[in-house]
């Protein structure tokens, strides 16, 4: 008679004893990855403080490269030390179109021939007679991933077992001059570039992600 | 299940004295119970709404402040209506260890879904559980029995972002097509690529909200409601909900192919702000009644086969 009551109070010991999450401090500011990129250097651009408040990410870096006029492309790494309800990734996928862009094509490629199992995401945008190619890809507590249904499993199983829930989105965004070229294989120059950026910044990333050993 | 439809001559205050005389009966039958008895489900309900407060919140403010998920605060009524009309199924008789298994898995799911900040498990566990009640109370058949009451809720979930956009970038693409392909019949020059259609001096987008899918949850939900109410058998009614998929999708072709065209031959304004909205009220409204009338028509076809089936099994 009391069973399903029993079964429900100790759902509520469990969630009020909930593992806390750790906010973890990454090793290295996200601001300290290295400004060259691609030949060119980097120029840092602040984020509104209210989009700073919607996006949650407690550390960020966002730049942009080549000329003022005709930016050969701008990068962002947003940091969350932790993860919890209304303060967690949002998949560029959702943002996005709400920012006025809408997905052209999207898909899954691999950056590197070494690391076939490292895909990341490759989205072709279009916002009127704008065009832009963007790669990004969630990277974080040991391994790079581009599925958001995976992220959500890996954060739930890191959530229960280590409390850890740190991760960063990465986000690479360059301009597609010619409207006829968007989803079309003229791209290829650009995606060589975004290729060489992403697998720097691949690396510059782990450089200040706090440690893991899994 | 089918809902107990109110005759003609019921007036509203019959209804109304019979939903005082259930009350009635129903008090009279929580007096009944034995002391124990009732603090276990005052208890339990006590409990219910502590472990699920929070998801109840979060889908009460979705359904209030989120314009994809306003349907929520008609169909979470409507389903509480449902459940009393269809009242409980003959025979039926508790399953406790199978109730207690589905609570225990909802639990652990409200445990898991908050710890990866995941909204749509959270709230899907909220019904996993009153589910997992129904059973242990009075069985499986039961909760079939209550089949749209529950289906009804459920839908009045919002879909995850991630799920969502999946499903609507092939539909953006779907529509796109559909909206090019009669801009080309009415001979305007259409330039198509990917989700953006250009036609002479403008271009078009075919933003999420034209996708279909901020009307398709609402549309399903429709669908599963007029099977239940006008269809008897469950392929007929499954046949509707699919039905109203390509419904939704081929009148946002159409709300593509009427922006452009009003948009060229009337005012570039007709593709923004309140004639755009007003228009996509009107496309919704039009595949609530095209969605209607397929279900009137296979009710029809539902009663000729049904009377068919019968004297051949009289003959």
């Amino acid at each position: 008679m009391f069973a399903p009551m029993a079964v429900l109070g100790l759902g509520v010991l469990l969630i009020s004893g909930m593992r806390e999450q750790h906010a973890v401090e990454p090793r290295a500011p996200m601001n300290s990855i290295t400004k060259m990129m691609a030949g060119y250097e980097g120029r840092d651009m602040i984020v509104p403080e209210e989009e700073r408040k919607v996006a949650g990410m407690t550390d960020y870096m966002m730049r942009v490269y080549g000329p003022d006029s005709l930016p050969a492309f701008t990068t962002y790494v947003g940091y969350y030390d932790k993860q919890v309800q209304g303060k967690s990734i949002h998949s560029p996928k959702n943002c996005l179109p709400g920012a006025g862009w809408e997905i052209m094509t999207s898909e899954r490629v691999v950056l590197s021939p070494e690391y076939p199992d490292q895909l990341v995401n490759r989205v072709v945008l279009a916002n009127r007679s704008a065009r832009a190619l963007v790669y990004y890809w969630y990277q974080g507590r040991g391994r790079i991933s581009a599925s958001e249904y995976s992220v959500k499993w890996e954060l739930m199983r890191d959530a229960a077992l280590r409390g850890r829930t740190e991760e960063a989105l990465v986000r690479i965004v360059l301009p597609l001059p010619d409207r006829s070229d968007a989803g079309t294989n003229r791209t290829t120059e650009q995606d060589q570039l975004a290729k060489e950026i992403a697998r720097s910044l691949r690396g510059e990333v782990w450089r200040a992600m706090p440690e893991w050993v899994s | 299940m089918t809902i107990p439809a109110t005759s003609p001559q019921q007036t509203s205050s019959s209804a109304l004295d019979e939903l005082g005389r259930d009350l009635r009966r129903g008090l009279e039958s929580v007096r009944a119970l034995a002391p124990a008895e009732l603090a276990a489900h005052v208890l339990t309900a006590v409990m219910f709404v502590l472990l699920f407060a929070k998801p109840m919140r979060l889908l009460a403010d979705a359904w209030w402040n989120d314009p994809n998920s306003g349907h929520g605060l008609l169909l979470a009524p409507l389903s509480l209506w449902f459940a009393y009309k269809s009242g409980v199924v003959e025979g039926a008789r508790p399953q406790r260890a199978l109730g207690l298994a589905i609570i225990i898995a909802a639990v652990l799911f409200r445990y898991a879904s908050d710890l990866a900040a995941e909204l749509f498990v959270m709230r899907g566990s909220m019904v996993m559980a009153l589910g997992g009640l129904v059973v242990w109370h009075a069985g499986f058949r039961q909760l079939l029995h209550w089949w749209l009451p529950f289906t009804l809720v459920s839908l009045s979930i919002p879909i995850p972002e991630v799920i969502l956009n999946t499903v609507a970038l092939p539909l953006q693409f779907t529509a796109s097509k559909i909206g090019a392909a009669l801009l080309e019949w009415r001979k305007i020059p259409v330039l198509m690529n990917g989700n953006v259609i250009r036609i002479p001096g403008q271009e078009l987008f075919v933003a999420e909200a034209c996708s279909g899918l901020r009307s398709l949850t609402a549309l399903l939900s429709l669908g599963v409601l007029l099977g239940a109410m006008f269809l008897q058998k469950w392929p007929t009614r499954l046949l509707l909900v699919l039905i109203a998929i390509p419904i939704a999708i081929v009148i946002n072709g159409v709300r593509v192919f009427l922006t452009g065209f009003l948009v060229l031959f009337v005012s570039p304004e007709m593709g923004e702000g309140f004639m755009h909205t007003s228009e996509g009220m009107l496309m919704f409204g039009a595949a609530f009644f095209f969605t209607a009338i397929v279900a009137w028509v296979l009710s029809k076809g539902e009663g000729l086969v049904l009377r068919s089936t019968a004297k051949a099994g009289v003959a």
